[in-house]
C-alpha cells in the first residue's frame, strides 16, 4: 500500500477561517510559520505523538508541576507543555522588545518618583489615591532603594494581540520574575525533544537573556564583598510558586531559604546555617514585598525577616525585587501612564495598554458604572488575573454589588474594556487547532539598560472555546520562538558567569537540615512499620478457625506492638480492644492517627518536598512514587493479600530511597544528618519492638513465636539461622538484634555509626567537653558493650518480667530521645519563631 | 507652656528572649503648635543597634535591636516638648459638603497631603455601621466645625470610657455594639465617621496634662499615654478634638505622632525571639514646668 504523504491540509482542524485573528493563518500559512508548519508535517502523525511524550515524560521526570489557583486539592500538578510553539517573526519582535524596554523603564521611573521626590502626584500627573490606597505602597520605603538606579530589577507583562495585529498590554508583573523559571525549563525540555526543528527555525537562543539575569543579580548587591552571598526567599512549600522557587534557586545556585531561616543582626541579613550565621548579601525575593518584615511592613506575616527593612536602610543587603515594587502592580496606573511617558521620558508608549477606567475619577465612574455588564472589573490592588470579574457574566444582583462596592470606594476600582486577542496553533488530538493565548515577556535590568528575553512563557486555554486565560483553569504552555538572526553564541543555559566561591552557597540552612532529619526518621519509620505489618498480615492470611492459641496470641501481640509504636486515636470510645484486622487498619492508613504507616509517608512526602532541591531526579520520582502508592485514607476494608503486595511495593520503594540516599547524595553535613535520623529511628523501633515481645515472660510456644517475628520483623532471621542453626533463644537472639556491631539492624550498630556521624558534624565549640548528644550516645553504647547479654536472660527468675533487659531497653531508648533533642537543640534551634510584642496601647486618661 | 514628659514601658519575659527588632514613635514631633525642646530614648539592655528616622507621615522613629539574651526589656522616653495654645472658631463658615468637595479639587501641597487620610486603612475600614452615627452630626448644609465639634460631644456623651474592655484587635463594628471603649476607640470611631462623609481625618497619639482630684498628691506615674482625633478643614488646617475628653485640643495636650489609625502611630512595637509569654508594664508622667520662661 502506497504511504500518503502528509499534507499541511490534514493538520489543520477544521476551526481554521472561522475564527478572529490567528498567529498562523491568514487563510494561508504566515511566512514565518513555514518552517514550523513544515517540520510538523514532515514528522506526521507518529513522530508528533513521540514528540508530546517525550515532553510529558521529560517533564514528569524533572518534577515539572504548578499549582492552581484557589484550588487546595491540588498541590501540585504535572505542567503542561504543547509541543507547539508560539513563533513570532524578527520584524514583530524589534517592536515588542522596544515597547517592553520602554515600559519598564517607565515603570521604574514611577517607583523612584513614588519612594522618593513624589513630583509625579505633586504636580497632578498622578492622582495621589492610585498610589496611596494600594496595599502595596509601603510607606516605610520611602528612600530605601536610592543605592539602586534600577530597584525595578525584574520586570514582566502579560501580553496578547488585538484583532488589529498589534500586542497590547494585559497587565504588569513587577513582584518577583514568576514565570521565568518555566519558560526555562520549557526551552530545556523542547531544545531535548525536537532539535532538529528548533534548529532549522533560527530561533533566537534565551542564554544571553539568562547572562543578564544573573548579571542583574548581583550589582542589587551594595555591600564590597566581591562575590556575593546570595539566597532566594520563599514562602515555603505551601505556596503555589513553590516548584518555580525551587527551580530558580537551584538555576541560581543559591540556597532557597523561608523566612524563619533569616535573622537580622548587628544590621545585616544572616542565614542561620548548621554551621553557624552566615552573612548575606543579596535576597532574591519570592515572597510578595509586604509580607517580607513583620516590624515595618505587615505585622501579621510569618514569611518575612523582621529587621529587613532596616538592613536595606542601613546598605548592608540588597533585595530583588527592591521592596516596594509591588504598588506598580496597579492597573489604576494604566490611564496615566501616557501622560507620564510624555513627562519623564519625551516620549509616545510604544506599547498600549486596554482601555482602564480608574474610577477615583468622576466621568470615569460614571463610565464604568454606566457599563459595568460589558466591562472587566478589577481592584488596583490584584493586578493578578485571577481576581479580574467579566461584567458580561454577572447577573442583575450582582452587577447591583459590584455598582455599591464601587460607588463606596470608587478609587480601589478599575473598569477594563474586553478585547478580543488572536488564536495560537496548539496540538489536539494529532491537530493543530486555534486557542486563545497570552504571552508572559521578561525583562531584566543589567549593566544600566533593561535586556527582553527573546522568547517568553506562553499560555493558551486548555479548551477552544474559553476565550481568557488565567491560572484559576487548567492551561497549556507552549515555548516561544522569536525567529531572526542569531547573535549568541550556543552556551549551555547552565552555565553561571560568576565565579560562584561564595561561601553560603555550600552551607547547609538549619531549617533544611531539620527537614532533612525528619526525612531520614519518616523514611526508617515508614520502612519499620511496613515490615511489621507485613508479618501480621501474615498471620491475619495464615489463620483458621482451628487456631493455635499461641498463634493467636502472638498476633495479639504483635498488633499491640504497632499500636504502641502509633498514638491510638483520641476519641476511641469503645475501650474494649478492637479487632486486629480492624486495628491493622487503622494504623496502616488512618493519617490522622499519629505515627500510622499513612502519616509517616505524609510526613516523608512533605518533609522532602520542603527540601525539594536537595533530591536527584531519580530520587524524586521514588518520592512522588510512595505517596501515590499507599491506599487512599479512605480505605475501609483490608483484603490481607492485596495490602501484602502493596507493602512489598512500598518496602521495595522505600528500599531504593535509601540506597539512592547512600549512593547518590554527596556525603556533606546535610546526608550526616538524614542518616543520623534514619539510625535514631531505626534504633528506637528496635528497642520498642524488643521491648514489647521480650520483656516478659511467656510460655515456650509463644516465647519461640515472638523471637521468630521479631527476627522476621528485624530482617534477621536468615542470618540467625545461618549462624545459630535454627535453635531459638532468647539470649543469641538478644545477641544479634541488640549486641552485635556487624548486624546493620543491630541497636549496636546504630549507635555506632550515629558516633562516627556525629564526628562529622561542624563544632560549635572549642572545649574538649563532648556535646551532649555525643555524650549521651558514648554513654548508652558504653552501657551496652559492657552488659553481659547473659544477665538479661536472668533463667532462674520467676518475676513476670525480665528486669534487666528492660531496664537496659528503657535506658537506651531514652538516651536516643535526649539525643535527638540535643541535635535539634544545637544544629536547628536557630528556627526558632519570632512573634510580636504586645503593644502598649494607650488608653487616654479621662479628666 | 512647658512639659516634662518620661514614659516608661517594661515588658517582662516568662523565659529569655535571645533577639528582638524594636520600633518606636515616642519622641514627641515639632510642629506649628509645638516644640520639641529635647527627647531621649534609653532603651535597657543596651541596644546593639539604635537609629532615628522621620517617617512617612514626619513622626519621629526610634529603630533598635537587642541581640543578647535578656529576660526584660524598659524603654524609657523622656521629653521637654513646648505646647502652643491652639483656637479654632465656632464655626468654618463653609459646609461640610464643600469642604469635602473643595479637598478632593484642591492640588496645594497640603490639600494633597491630607487626601491620604480620606481613605479606609487598617484600623478604620469603611464601616456601613457609622453611617447613622456620621449623619447625625454631618446633617446636610451644616458648618463643617459646627459639625465636628458635635460629633466629638455626641461620642463622649454616647460612649463609656472603660479600660480594659477593648483592646487594638477589637473591631469598631463591636464597638457601635457595646458604646464602651477607651480613647483610642473613640478616635477610630471619630475617624471612620469624618471619613465616611469624605473628610480627611487622622490619628493623633500622644499625652494629656492631668489634674489630680483636690486634696490629692499628684501619683508619679499614674498618667497613661493618650489618642484623639485631627480632621482637615480647608482653609483651617488641621482641627485637634479630643473625644474622649469632649475638649478641643489646646496646649494641656502633647502631640507625640500622627497617622491615618493606631498602626502608624504605634508608641512601641517589636518582634522578639524567644522569651515566650511577656507581661507589659507602661508608666508616664506628665509634669508642667511653670517656673520655665514661657517666651
Amino acid at each position: 500500500m502506497a504511504i500518503q504523504p502528509p499534507t499541511t491540509e490534514g493538520l489543520l482542524s477544521g476551526a481554521y477561517g472561522s475564527t478572529g485573528y490567528d498567529e498562523m493563518w491568514s487563510g494561508e500559512v504566515r511566512p514565518h510559520w513555514r518552517s514550523v508548519i513544515d517540520g510538523f508535517t514532515n514528522a506526521g502523525a507518529d513522530q508528533i505523538e513521540r514528540w508530546q511524550q517525550d515532553v510529558r515524560r521529560l517533564l514528569r521526570e524533572n518534577g515539572v508541576t504548578y499549582s492552581i489557583l484557589d484550588d487546595p486539592s491540588s498541590t501540585h500538578r504535572p505542567w503542561q507543555l504543547d509541543t507547539v510553539p508560539f513563533a513570532i517573526d524578527a520584524e514583530d519582535w524589534t517592536r515588542i522588545e522596544a515597547g517592553l524596554k520602554q515600559r519598564a523603564e517607565l515603570l521604574n521611573r514611577v517607583l523612584l518618583d513614588i519612594y522618593g521626590q513624589n513630583r509625579l502626584i505633586r504636580s497632578g500627573l498622578l492622582p495621589p489615591e492610585v498610589i496611596h490606597a494600594h496595599v502595596g505602597y509601603l510607606r516605610p520605603c520611602e528612600g530605601i532603594q536610592i543605592h539602586q538606579d534600577r530597584p525595578l530589577r525584574f520586570y514582566a507583562a502579560d501580553l496578547a494581540r488585538g484583532p488589529d495585529g498589534r500586542m497590547w498590554v494585559l497587565r504588569d508583573r513587577t513582584q518577583a520574575p514568576d514565570g521565568v523559571g518555566y519558560a526555562l525549563e520549557n526551552r530545556t525540555v523542547i531544545s531535548q525533544t525536537m532539535p532538529g526543528l528548533i534548529g532549522r527555525a533560527e530561533v533566537r537562543r534565551l542564554s544571553g537573556f539568562f547572562r543578564a539575569f544573573l548579571a542583574g543579580i548581583e550589582e542589587a548587591n551594595p555591600t564590597a564583598r566581591r562575590t556575593p552571598n546570595r539566597v532566594f526567599l520563599t514562602p515555603g512549600p505551601f505556596s503555589d510558586r513553590y516548584f518555580e522557587h525551587t527551580y530558580l534557586a537551584d538555576y541560581l545556585g543559591v540556597p532557597l531559604v523561608r523566612g524563619d531561616d533569616l535573622t537580622v543582626r548587628d544590621g545585616a541579613v544572616h542565614l542561620k546555617t548548621v554551621e553557624g550565621l552566615q552573612e548575606i548579601d543579596i535576597v532574591v525575593r519570592g515572597v510578595d514585598d509586604r509580607f517580607c518584615d513583620p516590624l515595618e511592613l505587615a505585622p501579621d506575616s510569618a514569611l518575612g525577616v523582621p529587621g529587613l527593612v532596616e538592613s536595606i536602610r542601613g546598605g548592608r543587603v540588597g533585595v530583588v525585587n527592591a521592596l516596594g515594587c509591588g504598588v506598580l502592580q496597579n492597573p489604576g496606573l494604566s490611564p496615566f501612564l501616557p501622560g507620564i511617558a510624555r513627562e519623564l521620558l519625551g516620549e509616545d508608549l510604544l506599547l498600549d495598554s486596554a482601555a482602564t477606567w480608574w474610577c477615583g475619577q468622576q466621568k470615569e465612574r460614571d463610565h464604568v458604572l454606566a457599563n459595568l455588564d460589558r466591562l472587566l472589573i478589577g481592584s488596583i490592588d490584584r493586578g493578578d488575573e485571577s481576581h479580574l470579574i467579566f461584567g458580561p457574566e454577572l447577573n442583575e444582583d450582582e452587577l447591583a454589588t459590584w455598582r455599591d462596592r464601587i460607588s463606596a470606594e470608587p478609587h480601589l476600582y478599575v473598569g477594563q474594556e474586553i478585547m478580543s486577542f488572536s488564536t495560537i496553533p496548539t496540538l489536539s488530538k494529532g491537530q493543530f487547532e486555534p486557542r486563545h493565548g497570552v504571552l508572559t515577556a521578561f525583562a531584566v535590568a543589567s549593566d544600566r539598560a533593561y535586556q527582553v528575553m527573546p522568547g517568553g512563557l506562553t499560555r493558551t486555554t486548555s479548551e477552544r472555546k474559553r476565550r481568557v486565560v488565567t491560572s484559576r483553569q487548567a492551561v497549556v504552555s507552549k515555548d516561544t520562538w522569536v525567529l531572526g538572526p542569531e547573535h549568541e553564541p550556543h552556551v549551555s543555559l547552565w552555565i553561571h558567569t560568576s565565579d560562584t566561591d561564595a561561601q553560603v552557597d555550600s552551607s547547609l540552612p538549619s531549617q533544611t537540615a531539620e527537614n532533612l532529619f525528619w526525612v531520614g526518621r519518616y523514611a526508617e519509620r515508614a520502612e519499620g512499620l511496613a515490615r511489621l505489618t507485613r508479618l501480621v498480615i501474615r498471620y491475619v492470611i495464615e489463620r483458621d478457625e482451628n487456631e493455635d492459641p499461641a498463634r493467636t496470641a502472638c498476633l495479639h501481640r504483635l498488633v499491640h506492638t504497632l499500636a504502641t509504636l502509633t498514638d491510638p486515636p483520641p476519641d476511641d470510645a469503645e475501650p474494649a480492644a478492637p479487632e486486629p484486622e480492624e486495628e491493622l487498619l487503622d494504623i496502616l492508613v488512618n493519617v490522622d492517627r499519629p505515627g500510622s504507616l499513612s502519616s509517616a509517608i505524609r510526613s516523608l512526602s512533605r518533609a522532602a518536598y520542603a527540601t525539594r532541591g536537595r533530591w536527584s531526579a531519580d530520587t524524586w520520582r521514588i518520592i512522588e512514587g510512595l505517596d501515590d502508592q499507599w491506599p487512599d485514607p479512605g480505605t475501609t476494608y483490608l483484603n490481607p493479600s492485596l495490602l501484602r503486595n502493596r507493602l512489598n511495593e512500598l518496602l521495595t520503594g522505600l528500599a531504593a530511597f535509601g540506597g539512592l540516599n547512600q549512593e547518590s547524595m554527596t556525603h556533606e553535613v546535610g546526608w550526616h544528618i538524614l542518616d543520623i535520623g534514619r539510625r535514631i529511628e531505626r534504633a528506637q523501633l528496635q528497642l520498642e519492638l524488643l521491648s514489647s515481645t521480650l520483656v516478659e515472660r511467656e510460655d515456650r510456644a509463644l516465647t519461640n513465636l515472638l523471637l521468630e517475628s521479631v527476627l522476621v520483623a528485624s530482617e534477621s532471621l536468615m542470618t540467625y539461622r545461618r549462624r545459630y542453626r535454627g535453635v531459638l533463644q532468647l539470649r543469641t537472639v538478644l545477641d544479634l538484634l541488640l549486641f552485635d556491631p556487624t548486624n546493620p539492624r543491630s541497636v549496636a550498630h546504630q549507635l555506632e555509626e550515629l558516633r562516627s556521624h556525629f564526628e562529622a558534624l561542624p563544632k560549635h565549640s572549642r572545649t574538649h567537653h563532648l556535646p551532649q548528644h555525643e555524650r549521651l550516645i558514648v554513654e548508652a553504647h558504653t552501657r551496652l558493650q559492657v552488659t553481659d547479654p547473659k544477665s538479661l536472660v536472668q533463667p532462674r527468675s520467676r518475676a513476670v518480667k525480665r528486669g534487666r533487659l528492660a531496664k537496659l531497653l528503657d535506658s537506651t531508648g531514652r538516651a536516643l530521645s535526649k539525643a535527638s533533642d540535643a541535635i535539634t537543640y544545637a544544629y536547628f534551634s536557630h528556627t526558632e519563631v519570632a512573634r510580636p510584642l504586645n503593644a502598649s496601647e494607650p488608653h487616654g486618661p479621662e479628666r | 507652656m512647658i512639659f516634662d514628659v518620661v514614659h516608661t514601658t517594661r515588658y517582662d519575659y516568662a523565659g529569655t528572649a535571645t533577639l528582638c527588632h524594636s520600633e518606636a514613635r515616642l519622641l514627641p514631633r515639632s510642629f506649628e503648635s509645638q516644640t520639641s525642646l529635647s527627647s531621649r530614648i534609653d532603651v535597657a539592655p543596651r541596644p546593639a543597634a539604635l537609629d532615628g528616622r522621620v517617617d512617612h507621615f514626619g513622626n519621629q522613629t526610634t529603630y533598635f535591636s537587642i541581640q543578647e539574651p535578656h529576660d526584660s526589656l524598659e524603654v524609657t522616653a523622656s521629653s521637654r516638648v513646648k505646647v502652643l495654645s491652639r483656637e479654632i472658631p465656632p464655626a468654618a463658615g463653609v459646609t461640610w459638603e464643600d469642604a469635602r468637595n473643595s479637598v478632593v479639587a484642591d492640588t496645594t501641597p497640603a490639600a494633597l497631603t491630607a487626601r491620604e487620610f480620606r481613605l479606609a486603612s487598617k484600623h478604620v475600614p469603611r464601616a456601613s455601621s457609622l453611617a447613622a452615627f456620621a449623619e447625625t452630626s454631618f446633617i446636610p448644609g451644616r458648618d463643617v466645625v459646627e459639625a465636628l465639634l458635635d460629633l466629638n460631644t455626641r461620642i463622649h456623651d454616647t460612649f463609656e470610657y472603660v479600660p480594659g474592655y477593648t483592646d487594638i484587635s477589637t473591631p469598631l463594628d463591636q464597638l457601635v455594639e457595646d458604646q464602651k471603649g477607651v480613647c483610642q476607640d473613640f478616635a477610630h470611631f471619630a475617624i471612620g465617621c469624618i471619613r465616611w462623609v469624605g473628610l480627611p481625618a487622622r490619628y493623633v497619639s500622644g499625652y494629656i496634662e492631668t489634674v489630680p482630684p483636690p486634696g490629692r498628691e499628684r501619683v508619679q506615674g499614674a498618667d497613661a499615654s493618650h489618642a484623639w482625633f485631627s480632621a482637615y478643614v480647608p482653609g483651617l488646617g488641621w482641627v485637634d478634638l479630643d473625644p474622649t475628653n469632649d475638649v478641643i485640643v489646646s496646649n494641656q495636650h502633647i502631640t507625640v505622632a500622627w497617622g491615618r489609625d493606631f498602626s502608624d502611630a504605634t508608641p512601641l512595637k517589636g518582634v522578639v525571639s524567644g522569651g515566650g509569654a511577656h507581661s507589659v508594664l507602661v508608666s508616664v508622667d506628665v509634669v508642667r514646668d511653670d517656673d520655665a520662661v514661657d517666651a
